[in-house]
């Protein structure tokens, strides 16, 4: 397992949480139990482990209230592109359904290849590109209200 | 053979597609067509080309390296049980089960270190602070009553009884009272009673109070009781103190507590007579009864 991997699993808690806390507490379990899941089946790719371990984690926050309201400083570890604005993630995070989230940032944000995707979660191909081309709507939609267009 | 046209609806749904580039070439030339046609398929591109924009933006967040190191950084054995200790993990019903027991054992170390027995002395001592009236002249009591500020006639205050628990007068010091008193007030010789009996004839001190305390023994005390009662009230006698006349004690006998004209006193002593056998005695008391008032405390039993 490699720092890259570790970095992909602070970023996607970060984008789902929005919580500085709340993801490096997310983040280190998670890290660890892909370290225990490399260790006991040593053959598993590393990002295909990092995905199940987000995969699941991701089920367990299920139960826990969808943040909306970001609480995070500005040295916290996350460097956000300079200029960009969350207004529009924050809304799409109100409106998105957990599926829609959970592969956006995954596929978009993470870049997981669509194939690594479609193994790990047994999801299809048409079902990955359907969400997305939802989510992207919405985001699209909302980055208008909010910039004019402009990213 | 005709090319078939996609439709705008179908166009909507691949231009996800078309933006990734992931159509042959063959569609995305059918998908462009559509949309230098379409107004609301071109809107729908550049809405998607937005969203797809502002999710690459933000795939270029960065981490930094502390924060991978710290988490990276597997928690010691001491870190991971100062984690669990630390009061902000502990569940919500084990902190207010603290919460409660602190409370409690604060309300109990309290209770049990305050020295009640004393404290409550000292409450008590305070509520019993002698009350003392000066000895005035008939003629100055206005005065004295618009000095104090007060419109209750001096002869009419409540007592209270023996045990002490006075809650009509207000304490005033002696000095109080002759801080407002004018010097030099003529006094006027007490008057001299008409009666058949005049009570027994005691020098009185001037600046020593007395009452008058007896027990008059009576057969089939109850009625006896009920009659002398009403005879106080005749000869204008007033309840002193919070118990009303002829109040039943747990000793089963009864109790009066009364102030009554010294003019009136022959009369009730006589009165006492007819009704059985009185014991009479006038004790030194620190308060000061107005000139021509006396207060007495009878107590009417059944005989031995």
């Amino acid at each position: 397992m490699k720092e890259d991997q570790l970095k992909h699993i602070l970023l996607f808690f970060f984008f789902v949480t929005l919580n500085e806390q709340r993801s490096k507490e997310l983040a280190r379990d998670a890290w660890f139990w892909c370290l225990d899941k490399k260790k006991k089946s040593p053959d598993l790719e590393p990002s295909h482990i990092v995905l199940l371990s987000l995969e699941s984690c991701w089920k367990d926050l299920q139960s826990e209230p969808r943040a909306g309201v970001s609480s995070f400083s500005a040295d916290s570890g996350w460097l956000l592109p300079h200029g960009l604005q969350l207004e529009p993630w924050k809304e799409f995070q109100k409106s998105a359904s957990s599926e829609e989230l959970f592969i956006t940032v995954v596929s978009q944000i993470l870049k997981f290849p669509e194939q690594t995707i479609t193994k790990v979660l047994g999801l299809s191909s048409g079902t990955i590109r359907y969400r997305l081309a939802k989510t992207a709507r919405k985001i699209g939609t909302s980055v208008s209200e909010h910039h004019g267009g402009r990213v | 053979m005709k090319k078939r046209e996609l439709s705008d609806f179908m166009t909507q749904e691949l231009l996800y597609d078309y933006v990734k580039d992931l159509l042959d070439e063959e569609r995305k030339k059918s998908v462009e067509e559509v949309i230098k046609k379409s107004d609301e398929v071109k809107v729908d591109l550049k809405t998607i080309e937005s969203g797809i924009q502002y999710l690459e933006s933000l795939s270029k967040t960065f981490v930094s390296t502390s924060l991978v190191q710290n988490i990276n950084r597997r928690e010691t054995y001491f870190g991971q049980i100062q984690k669990l200790m630390s009061y902000e993990n502990w569940p919500p019903f084990v902190k207010w089960t603290l919460e409660a027991v602190l409370v409690i054992s604060v309300v109990i170390t309290v209770s049990l270190i305050v020295p009640w027995a004393q404290f409550k002395d000292f409450v008590m001592q305070s509520k019993n602070s002698e009350l003392i009236l000066a000895e005035l002249p008939k003629s100055d009591k206005k005065s004295l009553t618009e000095s104090l500020g007060t419109s209750e006639p001096v002869g009419s205050a409540a007592f209270a009884d023996e045990t002490g628990t006075d809650q009509d007068v207000k304490p005033i010091t002696a000095q109080e009272v002759e801080s407002q008193v004018p010097e030099q007030i003529p006094v006027e010789p007490p008057k001299k009673v008409a009666a058949t009996k005049p009570p027994p004839k005691v020098e009185e001190p001037k600046k020593v109070g007395f009452v008058y305390r007896g027990t008059l023994v009576i057969v089939n005390v109850e009625v006896g009781t009920t009659k002398l009662k009403d005879t106080i009230v005749e000869l204008g006698g007033r309840k002193a103190g919070e118990v009303e006349l002829g109040w039943r004690r747990n000793e089963g006998d009864y109790y009066f507590h009364f102030t009554i004209p010294e003019s009136k006193l022959a009369d009730l002593e006589e009165y006492f007579k007819t009704l059985g056998t009185i014991k009479l005695s006038r004790d030194p008391h620190p308060r000061v009864m107005p000139d021509g008032i006396v207060r007495m405390i009878i107590t009417t039993e059944e005989p031995k």
